[in-house]
């Protein structure tokens, strides 16, 4: 809860001569440089700045040691010498000929699907290899 | 919303700058004028003054009117930052209470006189006030100065109100004899009014 404001009671303990004599002490006046820090503060975490304000604006605090190894890294991927091209593997069992599969004749492709009836039952029988 | 600080910075919070700009010149003098009596130094008065603008921008739920009043709250935030401010420079800023230095006493042996045709009663004032205890100090700004209610100092200063009156007396105590010469060469003049009026 909010405390009341200053009441008589405070300003009974005031000692009039000490008070004019603190007011001797003036305070320099703002600087304007107050103001403009100020207004740039409040622009930049403005929700209604927009998005190229906020991203030229924005500051991201890096602790030193983690900037320093960040750019120690990067440094040294890009002097470090790129390593050999790998050469490619060699079988030291001959190949025993072609592996892969061909068609030696395509199936012929229809040009349109027209009168096209798929199977109603199908049955798959499995062949051997000597038997083409 | 009556209150017209809890207005201001609901539409600042939602991208007035108008409304910020408001509240804002309300409040930059009366805690740049506090911060400085602290501190001393423009520069670094300035540097606290923003922070505590800024600490109201982006903690957005550390104020609550229901409990003091932006000022209040702005005068907390300053004094924390300036006590921070204090412990950076090795100054002692916990306790009640610290031996009188003569050395840092205005000029109690030069001729009052000759200082007050110098013009330099204010830096005596300012030279008297710094001397005192960080706790007292605080204290005493804030009422002599910025005329703030005993109660709301001593939510600023997150001590009970006895805690309080005690610092401001003291404070007071030790200025007496800090500027007593000075007080004398006031006093005349002001006596001479009263017996011609």
């Amino acid at each position: 809860m909010r405390p009341p404001a200053r009441t008589p009671d405070d300003d009974a303990t005031r000692d009039p001569e000490l008070a004019r004599l603190l007011e001797e002490w003036t305070v320099p006046a703002l600087p304007d440089t107050l103001d403009r820090r100020m207004l740039a503060s409040f622009r930049a975490r403005s929700p209604r700045a927009s998005l190229w304000r906020r991203f030229f604006t924005t500051s991201l605090h890096i602790p030193l040691p983690v900037a320093l190894a960040a750019l120690l890294l990067l440094a040294l991927a890009f002097w470090m010498p790129r390593g050999k091209s790998v050469p490619p593997l060699e079988s030291s069992e001959p190949l025993s000929g072609p592996r892969t599969a061909q068609f030696d004749h395509k199936p012929p492709m229809p040009d349109s699907l027209s009168g096209f009836e798929p199977v109603r039952e199908m049955n798959v029988t499995v062949l051997p290899s000597d038997a083409q | 919303m009556g209150d017209p600080d809890g207005d201001l910075l609901q539409r600042a919070y939602a991208g007035d700058e108008g409304a910020f700009i408001d509240l804002y010149e309300r409040h930059r003098r009366p805690l740049f004028r506090f911060v400085y009596r602290m501190l001393g130094s423009v520069p670094v008065a300035e540097d606290v003054t923003h922070e505590c603008f800024l600490v109201l921008l982006t903690h957005r739920g550390r104020f609550d009117p229901s409990r003091a009043s932006l000022r209040t709250f702005l005068c907390a935030v300053g004094r924390n930052l300036s006590l921070k401010q204090l412990r950076k420079r090795g100054v002692e800023t916990l306790v009640d209470e610290l031996p009188e230095s003569v050395d840092r006493e205005p000029g109690l042996s030069a001729a009052p006189l000759a200082r007050l045709i110098e013009g330099e009663r204010s830096t005596a004032v300012q030279e008297a006030v710094a001397s005192l205890p960080p706790l007292q100090r605080e204290v005493l700004i804030l009422f002599e100065y910025e005329e703030q209610s005993l109660a709301d100092i001593a939510q600023i200063v997150e001590a009970d109100l006895g805690t309080v009156k005690a610092r401001l007396h003291r404070a007071r105590e030790r200025l007496r004899r800090t500027l007593s010469p000075f007080m004398s060469q006031t006093t005349v003049p002001l006596r001479r009014v009263e017996r011609m009026a």
